[in-house]
């Protein structure tokens, strides 16, 4: 079954109010200034009550149209509930505004409409309505997130006029809400393997007992260590059954992790290199997921290459998942170059991953996730379990690759589309 | 207590099959012919025919909107036949006008006089404004009409697709047009009364006229704002859509009551007052008028040199007028005459006036109307009843249009339903002319071909039945008739191919199909 993912949201929601003034354009400026022209002087000349009656009927219409909009206008607002949103992609987003009129006159006809920046598939972004005095309304639309990314969604327009249709007017509100589209949500596939006791995973291995977390009691057996011996509780059941009671331990172990991921467009093959960049992103996001759901330290170092070297690091944390998924969300891939790849440049990623390995604590295994590196490469990586570190590769490549690579060590392979990584 | 829902349901029948905008049609340019024509009365001081104008315009007003409801369907260019209809509209009128002209002897009613130019006159621009205003509330017509169906994205396509709301667009030339003849005779009757210092007694009739108009032109803004959000994809309900009516009306009638108490039959500035002041500012910019010398010595007068004084042509002859001239003119005359005969007389020849299709296209157009007759007065009826009294409305074509679509659509997929929605609209069209005009109904358990076959043998069927309306030629009226039949068939064959084929039809069928559609619906 799938698990269905959320994205964490850490803030309360609060309606935000509007931190710029709105720009306001009221149409009708030719129908105020020629009524008044033409019907004022009439009216004040006119000798016959015929007359005046039906120049101050058409005055008292334009002017008090004309009031009526400028008092709308001064008077509605727009809140947006949320400053920011996080969605994966190919899923959909809810945005919602709020529409107040707060005066006493009602707003007959409105359209309230939302940009939605660079989402292309939207529903409902557009309604009309009408808002009676000191009232509001909640405004809800979709939009699809068909690409990773960073997008802003507004300004929201309210566009209405008085009942004549004389002085059409639009509200604009610069305020935006920032989008944040996480890589599509996958599984990895990949079970982590060793770890380092005492964690938060519970474990069958009883060298990874914890004795900070007792777990039962049971009776004494031969060959019980004496310090497991529980005196309090064998007293208390030395009537009921005369014995030793010994405590149980849980055992548990943790699996630090942090995510390398290869993002240098110039190691991937040039026709599929986008899309496998796309997928490497994925599988990274799939990987620090999982570890983060395990409650397991995680970190990323995303390698960029280029000149100067883009090296962007997040230290490992138990809370790190949200500002590593916006990390990845904010990577925007660069165009190809075309100049070739020397061997230094090929194998700098290589030495990149052993620099910040040796800060990294005892115990972290260490995901490579990229194009397939050289076979030097691998052997020069081996050298990385001296720090007591394991590295696993999660590969990417047109040609299928060996379960194992040089050094004896695990190496997966990804499918280049679809819910399962490996 | 009727709910809400039918309640709307009701208002929007009442806009999209009522009479609201073919009487706004006819109002529009009588009112203005009305206020024109009192005007004139009040301020001419000869006998002014007025009765005699407003019932020619009336006629043509009427005139026109049948003509319009008759060739509306129609593809061709019309044009002409605008321009025709106008040119015999003002001639009947004329006569009609010429015969009541009783103080005169028979012989002298026909000259030209005041009353029956003015009267033919009248006609052509009540024409010209019925024809020009119902052009464009088609369009609102058949807005309405998609209102009630269809919402959102399916709203805008509809609304993209279909040419004829593309002219709400032109209600803004309406709008000014309407306020600009207001203005200018509103203009002609404050002028008069001020520079006359005669009061005409201004009646409540042009108050009111005024007031309406106003009104009028709020209600047309309220439509066309409700066009451009509605092809935006906005959905808007017609209660929505009706209350700036009664923001309208409560400053309308606040306005009104205000205006009472302020005005009055005395100046608040006289009028000489500002014309004084006029003067004096642009006494302002006058030059001072040059010094008169005391004494000036006047010069002899120099007399003109003797070679001026001969005439600039002498020695040269008058030209010769050629005889043949008068000849010319003539032909001209007769060729101008022979021209506008033959534009007049033209459609005759082009198509049978009197055949029986033309004949199925006024019955098809009395029974629409008196469908429409048959759910609006029961609405209206009920709606004034406290009761509240449910009257089962029957669905409108549109309606059925719709219902038919969607029971057709269901079957298939996504991707067969977006090739077969255009299709299917054109043959649920059929399938409601084939029920209005010859009472062929269509159940879900016919087939296609089936239901083309039985509409087939009823038009044939009622062609045999049918008395002799005067056709020209028999054989050629029954081989028209069997050609109707035959393209029936044909329209089954191909929907038939679309709807069972696994593969989509060619795009030539699909434009057959929808030639055959547009000429059987039309021709009948």
């Amino acid at each position: 079954m799938r698990k269905t993912h959320k994205p964490a949201t850490n803030r309360r929601r609060t309606e935000q109010a509007a931190s710029v003034e709105p720009k306001v354009l009221i149409g009708g400026r030719g129908v105020l200034i020629a009524g008044v022209a033409v019907l004022g002087p009439a009216f004040l000349c006119a000798p016959l009550f015929a007359v005046q009656f039906l120049c101050a009927f058409l005055l008292l219409i334009i002017i008090g149209s004309r009031m009526y909009t400028e008092y709308l206008v001064r008077h509605i607002k727009v809140l947006r509930r949320d400053r920011e949103l996080r969605e994966f992609r190919r899923r959909w987003v809810t945005v919602e505004i709020v529409v107040e009129n707060q005066g006493i006159i009602p707003a007959f006809m409105l359209a309230i409409s939302d940009a939605p920046g660079m989402l292309t598939l939207v529903q409902e972004n557009k309604v009309a309505c009408e808002l009676q005095s000191r009232s509001r309304r909640v405004h809800f639309w979709k939009g699809f997130c068909s690409e990773r990314g960073v997008f802003l969604m507004g300004p929201a327009t309210i566009r209405g006029s008085d009942p004549f249709g004389l002085f059409p007017f639009q509200i604009t509100y610069a305020d935006s809400t920032k989008l944040f589209v996480y890589p599509q949500p996958c599984i990895s596939g990949i079970k982590p393997s060793g770890g380092v006791p005492l964690g938060a995973l519970p474990s069958h291995n009883p060298l990874h007992e914890d004795l900070s977390r007792t777990r039962s009691l049971r009776p004494y057996q031969a060959g019980d260590e004496p310090r497991r011996i529980n005196w309090k509780a064998s007293v208390k059941s030395a009537g009921a059954a005369a014995g030793l009671m010994v405590n149980e331990y849980e055992a548990t172990v943790s699996y630090p992790c942090t995510v390398f991921l290869n993002l240098d467009i110039r190691q991937y093959p040039s026709i599929k290199g986008h899309s496998f960049i796309e997928r490497a992103i994925e599988a990274a996001a799939a990987l620090c997921r999982e570890s983060s759901e395990r409650k397991q330290n995680t970190g990323i170092i995303i390698f960029s290459g280029g000149k100067p070297e883009k090296v962007d690091s997040i230290t490992q944390s138990r809370f790190a998942l949200i500002p590593i998924l916006e990390r990845l969300a904010l990577f925007q891939q660069e165009t190809r170059r075309d100049t070739p790849l020397t061997a230094d440049e090929k194998n700098r990623c290589v030495g990149v991953l052993l620099e910040k390995a040796k800060q990294m604590p005892s115990g972290t295994r260490i995901m490579y996730v990229g194009p397939d590196l050289e076979y030097d490469a691998y052997l020069f990586l081996s050298v990385i379990r001296k720090f007591h570190l394991s590295i696993e590769y999660l590969i990417i490549d047109e040609k299928s690759v060996s379960a194992l690579a040089p050094g004896n060590m695990k190496r997966y392979q990804m499918k280049e589309m679809g819910y399962a990584i490996t | 207590m009727q709910s809400r829902n039918e309640k709307e349901m009701r208002i929007g029948q009442f806009l999209s099959s009522g009479p609201v905008y073919g009487l706004l049609a006819l109002y529009i340019p009588l009112s203005l012919l009305a206020a024109a024509v009192f005007l004139a009365a009040e301020m001419l001081p000869i006998a002014f025919p007025s009765l005699r104008i407003l019932i020619s315009g009336f006629l043509s007003g009427i005139a026109a909107s049948v003509y319009y409801d008759l060739i509306r369907d129609m593809a061709t260019n019309r044009t002409a036949a605008h321009l025709r209809g106008g040119i015999i509209t003002a001639a009947l009128s004329y006569l009609l006008v010429s015969l009541c002209g009783f103080p005169l002897p028979p012989a002298r009613r026909f000259l030209p006089d005041m009353a029956n130019l003015l009267a033919a006159s009248a006609a052509v621009y009540v024409w010209a404004m019925v024809i020009f205003l119902k052009r464009i509330f088609r369009g609102l017509y058949r807005f309405e009409m998609y209102m009630e169906i269809y919402k959102n994205e399916a709203l805008q396509r509809k609304l993209s697709e279909d040419a004829a709301i593309i002219h709400i667009d032109s209600l803004d030339a309406v709008k000014n047009a309407y306020l600009s003849q207001l203005a200018v005779l509103g203009l002609s009757a404050t002028l008069y009364t001020a520079f006359t210092k005669t009061p005409a007694p201004l009646a409540v009739f042009p108050l009111f006229i005024a007031i309406s108009a106003v009104c009028i032109v709020g209600f047309l803004s309220l439509m066309q704002r409700s066009w451009h959000f509605a092809s935006e994809g906005m959905t808007i309900s017609i209660s929505l859509r009706l209350k700036p009516l009664m923001g309208m009306a409560v400053l309308a009638a606040t306005a009104c009551a205000l205006a009472a108490i302020l005005a009055s039959d005395k100046t608040l500035i006289p009028l000489s007052r500002i014309i004084d002041f006029f003067k004096w500012l642009f006494g302002l910019f006058k030059r001072p008028a040059p010094a008169v010398p005391h004494a000036i010595h006047q010069p002899e007068p120099v007399e003109a040199p003797a070679f001026m004084e001969a005439p600039f042509f002498e020695g040269i002859e008058e030209p010769v007028t050629w005889e043949g001239w008068k000849y010319v003119q003539y032909g001209f005359m007769v060729l101008l005459a022979f021209t506008f005969v033959w534009f007049m007389i033209k459609p005759v020849f082009e198509r049978r006036i009197f055949h029986s299709r033309f004949a199925a296209r006024v019955r098809s157009l009395f029974n629409s109307w008196k469908q429409g007759l048959k759910r609006i007065v029961p609405a209206l009826i009920s709606a004034f009843k406290s009761s509240g009294v449910f009257i089962k409305i029957k669905r409108k074509k549109n309606v059925d249009i719709a219902r038919i679509s969607d029971q057709l659509e269901s079957v298939y997929s996504a991707a067969k339903n977006k090739e077969m929605r255009r299709t299917i609209s054109l043959f649920a069209r059929l399938i409601v002319w084939g029920d209005e005009a010859y009472g062929v109904k269509w159940k879900p358990s016919h087939g296609p071909g089936e239901f083309c076959s039985l509409l087939a043998a009823a038009v044939l069927t009622s062609a045999s039945l049918r008395p002799d309306t005067g056709v020209v030629n028999a054989a050629e009226n029954e081989a028209v008739i069997t050609t109707s039949a035959a393209r029936v068939i044909r329209c089954g064959v191909l929907i038939e191919r679309l709807l069972y084929s696994g593969k989509s039809i060619s795009r030539m069928e699909q434009e057959a199909f929808k030639g055959l559609v547009a000429d059987i619906t039309e021709d009948a």
